[in-house]
Order: C-alpha cells, then sequence, then structure tokens
C-alpha cells in the first residue's frame, strides 16, 4: 500500500508559463522513457522475482518514481497555468488544448498516448534488469536533450535533480544485476530462470 | 487561520524553510533506502538513516502542529481542532516544496 504526502520531492515554482516548454516537458509525464513508464514497469516486474533484496529495491525506486511522475505533472501544469487565448495559439498549444483544455494527460511529446508497450516486464529478471539499466539512461538523455531546450532557470532545477536521480538508479540497478549474477552459476547465467525454473512440477 | 490562503508573508516564508527542511532530510532518507537495498550490511548507512529519521520525526511534529499535516498519519501533532487534513495546501500549486 502507499502513503501520500501533500508535498512534491523537490520544490517547483515556476513563475513564467511557457506552453511551448509544456509541449516538450510532457514527454517525460506520458511518454516512451517517463516516469509513469518507470514506475509502471519497476512496480510491475517485482511481483515474480525471487530475491526480497531486489523486489525491495523495485519498489522503493518504483514508488520513488511515482513521486517524479507527480513533479513533471507539477512543472507542465505550472507552465500552462493562466494562459490566455493568444498564448494558447501562438505557443502551437492550440491541438491540446482541444483535446483536454488545460488538463494533464500523459502522452509523448509528439502525441502519442501513454502506452504499457513502452516498457517490459518479462518475467526474467537478467532481462527485466537490463531493460531497466536502459530505461534509466534513456530518461537520462530525455533529460539532457530537456536542457538544452530549456532556458528557464525555474524549469531547469527540478529537471537536472530529476536527471541526477537517473544516474542514481542505474547505479542501483547495476548492484542489483551483480548480486543476482552471484547468485547464479558463473559458467552460465541463463542454465534457468529463476523467476520460472525453479518451481519443481516444471 | 493557519490553513488560510492569506497567511502573511514572513509567516509563509518560514512555512517554506520548514518544509525546504523536510525535504531534505527526507530525500537523504529515500537516497539511503535504495542504497541499502544493495547494501544492507553497510552499518555506517544504517546509523545514517536512523538518525535522519529521527530528525524527520521532529521536524515533521514540529511543522503538523504549525502549519497543520504532511500525511494523514501527522493529523494527530495538529494542534488546530479542526480536521486539518482536508484543508493542506496542493503540492502541484507552487511556492511550497
Amino acid at each position: 500500500m502507499w502513503n501520500y504526502e501533500k508535498r512534491l520531492q523537490f520544490p517547483i515554482d515556476i513563475k513564467t508559463p511557457n506552453a511551448e516548454i509544456a509541449k516538450i516537458i510532457i514527454t517525460q509525464y506520458g511518454g516512451p522513457d517517463g516516469e509513469l513508464s518507470a514506475s509502471m514497469r519497476y512496480l510491475s516486474q517485482r511481483y515474480t522475482i525471487p530475491y526480497k533484496e531486489v523486489a525491495g529495491l523495485l519498489t522503493d525506486i518504483g514508488t520513488e518514481e511515482l513521486a517524479h511522475f507527480e513533479m513533471i505533472g507539477a512543472i507542465v501544469y505550472q507552465l500552462t497555468k493562466n494562459l490566455s487565448m493568444e498564448e494558447i495559439e501562438k505557443q502551437g498549444f492550440s491541438p491540446y488544448y482541444v483535446d483536454h483544455t488545460l488538463a494533464l494527460w500523459p502522452q509523448a511529446a509528439g502525441g502519442i498516448p501513454f502506452n504499457a508497450c513502452e516498457f517490459q516486464s518479462k518475467g526474467d529478471i537478467i532481462t527485466d534488469l537490463t531493460e531497466d539499466l536502459a530505461a534509466e539512461q534513456k530518461a537520462r538523455t530525455t533529460y539532457d536533450n530537456i536542457l538544452r531546450l530549456v532556458k528557464d532557470p525555474d524549469v531547469c532545477a527540478p529537471i537536472r535533480f530529476l536527471r541526477a536521480r537517473e544516474i542514481v538508479h542505474f547505479q542501483r540497478f547495476g548492484e542489483a544485476l551483480r548480486r543476482v549474477q552471484e547468485n547464479l552459476d558463473p559458467v552460465n547465467f541463463y542454465q534457468y530462470n529463476p523467476e520460472f525454473d525453479t518451481n519443481p512440477n516444471r | 487561520m493557519i490553513y488560510s490562503d492569506s497567511m502573511n508573508i514572513p509567516n509563509r516564508s518560514r512555512q517554506q524553510h520548514m518544509l525546504k527542511e523536510i525535504s531534505m532530510v527526507d530525500f537523504a532518507i529515500v537516497e539511503l533506502t535504495e542504497y541499502l537495498d544493495t547494501h544492507p550490511d553497510d552499518e555506517d548507512a544504517v546509523s545514517y538513516i536512523k538518525q535522519y529519521m529521527t530528525i524527520l520525526r521532529k521536524l515533521k511534529e514540529e511543522y503538523a502542529s504549525l502549519y497543520g499535516p504532511l500525511t494523514l498519519y501527522d493529523s494527530t501533532f495538529s494542534t488546530n481542532k479542526n480536521w486539518g487534513w482536508a484543508k493542506m495546501p496542493l503540492p502541484w500549486e507552487g511556492g511550497m516544496c
């Protein structure tokens, strides 16, 4: 279960609305390498993992990703709050506005809706942890790209924080993969799938 | 009065300062939790996280008694007789952590 706290993980206080930037940053809300994908990926993978500490890590990181999902939501919300009709039209926000007004909806920067096909939950711990390592790097690259496009320091500060978290999570998943491999046959890590083949009925 | 939107400025800035402190300490705990998931035998990290958890509990009690609860479970620390939880500011509205 979860416990909600009425605060953001990192403060967000954007003084200048900017729909152009909002259209880019929304990709981390519902895009392929976004925070929603990250959270759903880790929280789905954990159930069948036979190593308690790795399932625990996926739970803890998956939970932190929910806090990041909320941070991205707050950034997009503040960037589009109080926009005039003229700003909506001039800043290219009309296609989003017509479907969602100023509400939050998970989509990629190009308008592609959030889709569970953006992540995997494969039921093989080496496969899943390798996917998780890649996911953290893909999100880090996205934040690097965002930082090249955005100049407003009120927006850059939380984006830099999120970028740094991707690097830490990459480190933690690497350690988890190493711990898993220490439990497996060093001659052949793939001799059996510890999430499936340990059941004596198979 | 504590929950009103017309909070005076010095009060609000003190509240923001306290919230920032809570966020900093809580962040240390998040970071240490994930570290301990892959290093459960690191005694230094265990002693750090316990230290930060004690600090966080005190900060949250103090915050709740002054400004209201950040979590439902902090409600018991709130000195306000009214049900503070529903009246707390929304985190995405800006200016607050």
